[in-house]
């Protein structure tokens, strides 16, 4: 048997078997050089060429060379760890894997495709069955990044954009607030509703992919157009300012009122910011612009909101710190009426407000009465239905907006209340609960998920009676 | 502060570079796993320290996971495509050479980071203002070209002309074939993702692994391969300076298209580097057999063979750092008409929603590139050296055994439960296609490649209606 060596990126030989051993007693060559059997293309180094391996190195090698070839090579003779052609060999000349399998090659090959066709269409499948989740604003959070869900509110921000056909609007839940980017899909969707677009105070139910960023938020993207549905179209009422309540957060309304007063001051971060006073004849409801928000206005808008300037326009009912707040929904539509003498209103409004009071005080406000219950009774006909608990606290998971509290009733029987952030904040002692503590309160059945919860409303509503 | 952030490099350096020897798993894998973690601790782990420490984690990958790689299986794709030499040099009794050889590729990759990414830090932007509208038919020309480089192989060995023809277009039917099927799952779960909305930052986890983890696994247990135990140690490693010089240019080319591109890998970019740069083919030609004993024959000795060999596993590692470091570091890039970043790669996907930069990070990440790659590599030979002493002792196939049940529990835990497992079990069969019918297993990775162009040309509903899934 004849070999040649390879030197110095010089080829040498043929030499004999004993030649290249003498060579590699004498140091010529080591276990790195390459060396090559005549007859063959493949290089291998010394070292691991079996003719020069020791004893045990060989009988390892014999016992691949020594398995019956009726049972090796599969159909096509391709290695099965590297796919070279092995043809009749028994072990691939590439990579040295063994070619004689204990399962068969083919009967992989036979499940990989069929496994392929099959699991396609029942993936498709169960994608065609399945209806999205619908979830609150307020409970997604960063590991919802991507999901692709089901989300009902109101649309408090409406802005198209016919240049770059798209569409973006503000939902409200109730729990939360989300961004909706439509891109591309203006027309589209224009074509599905013709002249009943969705608009500001609509409620609607969209369906798409979450994308959320530490930076902006959460977001949806409406990816086809066919996934907005209008549930409930609104009807814009006016409202006097004196009768808003708490109750009337989140809602849209049309008011007419005048600016009564202008302030601009500076938070500790430098942000700059307008407060304007609104007043009709009944009652008054602060607006705060941030500097950017008017920066970006036109000087006709701007000028819109001087003192005396009698306005119609959209808001929606905002709090701040317990008291109302008006958001302006729509600046395009905000319409000037008149202008007033805002000291004379003022005054007039004070001695109003003095006999309101003195009258509202005389009347005695009848009392709504509120059944108690336990959470063992309760059915989903009590959904939407308010009744009061004496619970205990079981576990409490801080959530991104809120804590989601599991409680149990004297019974043992379990239930979960999501308290929102901007409630806890304003309820004594939240932060002091802990697993044990026992609360009571007023609390509304809803459902989430299929399954039932109970919803605090008021701040007021939920009381820590041991902490 | 600066010493919490070096703590926090070391910390995601150690983590990432022990849990990415484990073969099969990928840093991704173990990114959702130290992010879910993250959600646990958010309060105790300062802010700051979150890009510094997932850096440190997939540079120490980039480095380390050279060696599961190297002789056992690759975690991926991008990562397979990168070291395909190796084999032959595990068989040579060169793992070691092999592992380290890539390892320097990588570090090659810091070191072009550090000399280019200042100048690319303004030219990306424009770059990206040029190519962004036409990034779809981009992509659509990477996805022919993907699927024509799949060429005839074994036209001789049939009998019969249809024996001959089946033979030779047998690998390139299997690769239509998986691109196809991978695209059809593309396009099921990108328009009606089956993961509970609770898990859905892992959503893309189950799918990898079926295309990528488990299939290797089952080719690995069923093919009875041995790792050849004999691995040298030797003092140097066989490479010059020029192995690097001409090694830096097919690693750049394929790391800036696979940083860059959206769902282009290192594999599908080294492939295209090596096509442009002629780097391919590495077939073993024949030599002229010398007539007298002695005679000295210069033509095609082995270790021009073995130079580019070499060359290629320098590259690969020079694209793997650019492709899993590079395109994270793109995230950093602040300018105007960038003001939150080049978001690319998989990992700027999972920490979108927990992190977003901020200017003058980008110098911290180089600093952390530095200092997480230089304790990889030194981390790679050490943990190398280990590696070929322990290969007479385990029995590779037990430990994928284990693998197998933690990959599954992985799935389940976090990507779906049984509906991940289901993900997982159609794209094991579809990820199974390639590797057993001799084709590209980058074809699978058509199933963002298609969802994307796509969706860019303005053509995803139409699919999805003809889907019915709308």
């Amino acid at each position: 048997m004849n070999w040649y060596i390879s030197l110095n990126s010089n080829i040498e030989g043929p030499y004999t078997t004993e030649q290249i051993k003498e060579f590699y007693k004498t140091g010529k060559i080591n276990n790195d050089t390459y060396v090559l059997k005549e007859g063959t293309t493949d290089w291998k180094s010394f070292g691991m060429t079996p003719e020069f391996q020791t004893k045990q190195q060989n009988v390892n090698q014999q016992k691949i060379q020594n398995i019956n070839p009726s049972n090796v090579v599969d159909e096509e003779g391709l290695c099965p760890t590297c796919g070279y052609f092995a043809g009749s060999l028994l072990a691939c000349p590439r990579c040295g894997a063994s070619v004689n399998k204990k399962i068969s090659l083919v009967l992989v090959k036979k499940i990989s495709v069929i496994g392929s066709i099959i699991g396609i269409i029942l993936l498709w499948y169960a994608a065609y069955l399945k209806q999205p989740i619908t979830v609150n604003i307020g409970d997604i959070d960063e590991k919802m990044n991507g999901a692709f869900v089901r989300i009902e509110g109101k649309i408090i921000a409406y802005e198209e954009n016919k240049e770059k056909n798209s569409l973006r609007m503000k939902i409200d839940d109730g729990t939360g607030i989300i961004n909706i980017s439509a891109f591309n899909k203006l027309d589209a969707l224009k074509k599905i509703f013709k002249d009943r677009m969705p608009g500001i105070g609509d409620k609607v139910e969209i369906v798409g992919s979450i994308n959320e960023t530490q930076k902006f938020g959460i977001s949806m993207f409406l990816s086809v157009p066919e996934r907005l549905k209008i549930i409930e179209k609104f009807d814009l009422k006016e409202v006097e300012l004196g009768k808003l309540t708490r109750k009337n957060v989140g809602d849209i309304v049309k008011i007419v009122a005048v600016v009564s007063s202008y302030d601009k001051r500076t938070t500790r971060k430098g942000t700059v910011l307008h407060s304007y006073v609104l007043r009709d004849k009944t009652g008054k409801i602060g607006l705060t612009l941030f500097d950017k928000a008017i920066a970006n206005l036109p000087e006709e808008t701007k000028s819109l909101f001087n003192v005396g300037n009698k306005l119609e326009l959209i808001i929606r009912i905002g709090e701040y710190r317990g008291e109302l707040q008006a958001e302006i929904v729509d600046f395009s539509k905000i319409v000037k009426v008149g202008e007033e003498n805002v000291e004379e209103m003022k005054k007039e409004e004070g001695k109003e407000e003095e006999s309101t009071e003195k009258e509202e005080s005389k009347k005695e406000e009848p009392k709504e009465e509120i059944k108690e219950n336990t959470v063992g009774n309760l059915k989903k006909s009590d959904v939407g239905k308010t009744y009061k608990f004496k619970l205990e606290v079981i576990t409490l998971s801080k959530k991104s907006k809120g804590t989601l509290l599991k409680l149990k009733d004297e019974n043992g029987d379990e239930i979960e209340m999501m308290v929102w952030d901007s409630l806890s904040n304003r309820i004594s002692n939240f932060d002091k609960l802990k697993s044990g503590s026992q609360i009571e309160g007023k609390f509304e059945v809803s459902e989430y998920r299929n399954k039932l919860q109970l919803k605090i409303k008021e701040a007021e509503d939920l009381k820590i009676i041991k902490k | 502060m600066p010493l919490v952030i070096i703590l926090y490099v070391l910390l995601g350096t150690v983590v990432a570079g022990l849990l990415c020897l484990i073969p099969s798993l990928h840093i991704y894998n173990v990114a959702g796993i130290v992010l879910l973690i993250w959600f646990k601790v958010r309060d105790v782990i300062p802010y700051y320290v979150i890009a510094p420490l997932f850096m440190s984690m997939i540079v120490a990958y980039s480095f380390l996971n050279n060696i599961p790689m190297t002789f056992f299986a690759a975690a991926d794709e991008s990562a397979g495509a990168s070291i395909l030499p190796s084999v032959d040099m595990v068989k040579n009794g060169k793992g070691r050479d092999a592992s380290i050889l890539s390892g320097l590729g990588s570090l090659a990759g810091i070191i072009i980071l550090i000399i280019f990414t200042p100048f690319f830090y303004f030219i990306w932007t424009y770059v990206t203002a040029v190519i962004s509208p036409h990034l779809h038919w981009l992509l659509g020309i990477i996805m022919v070209f993907y699927i024509m480089s799949e060429w005839p192989k074994g036209a001789g060995r049939g009998k019969t002309p249809w024996e001959k023809f089946k033979d030779s277009w047998r690998n390139v039917f299997a690769g239509m074939v998986t691109f196809t099927l991978s695209a059809i799952v593309g396009l099921i779960v990108t328009t009606k993702p089956l993961t509970p909305p609770e898990l859905s930052y892992q959503s893309i986890m189950p799918i990898f692994l079926g295309f990528f983890a488990f299939p290797s696994i089952i080719q690995t247990l069923i093919s009875d391969s041995k790792i050849p135990h004999k691995q040298y140690k030797s003092k140097y490693i066989n490479a010059g300076y020029s192995d690097f010089g001409v090694a830096a240019l097919p690693g750049i080319i394929g790391g800036l298209i696979a940083s860059y591109m959206p769902a282009v890998t290192a594999g599908i970019g080294a492939i295209f580097a090596s096509h442009m740069t002629n780097h391919r083919n590495l077939q073993q030609a024949s030599f002229e057999k010398p007539t007298q004993p002695g005679t000295v024959v210069k033509l095609y000795t082995p270790e021009i063979y073995y130079q580019q060999e070499r060359v290629f596993l320098i590259g690969g590692g020079v694209t793997k750092l650019l492709y899993y470091v590079g395109a994270f570091l793109l995230l950093f890039v602040l300018t105007d008409l960038t003001p939150n970043g080049m978001g690319r790669g998989g990992l700027n996907v999972l920490l979108k929603p927990v992190f977003s930069p901020e200017k003058g990070d980008y110098f911290i990440m180089l600093a952390t590139i530095i200092f997480s790659g230089s304790i990889s590599m030194l981390a790679l030979i050490w943990f190398t050296d280990i590696t070929i002493k322990l290969l007479p002792k385990i029995n590779i196939k037990k430990i994928y055994i284990v693998i197998i049940f933690v990959l599954l529990l992985i799935v389940y835990f976090m990507g779906g439960g049984l509906t991940g497992i289901f993900i997982a079990a159609v794209t094991t069969c579809i990820g199974c296609i390639p590797v057993f019918y001799n084709c590209r297993r980058s074809h699978c990775m058509a199933v963002l490649l298609v969802p994307i162009a796509l969706n860019m040309a303005g053509y995803s509903d139409a699919i999805a209606r003809i889907l019915k899934l709308i």
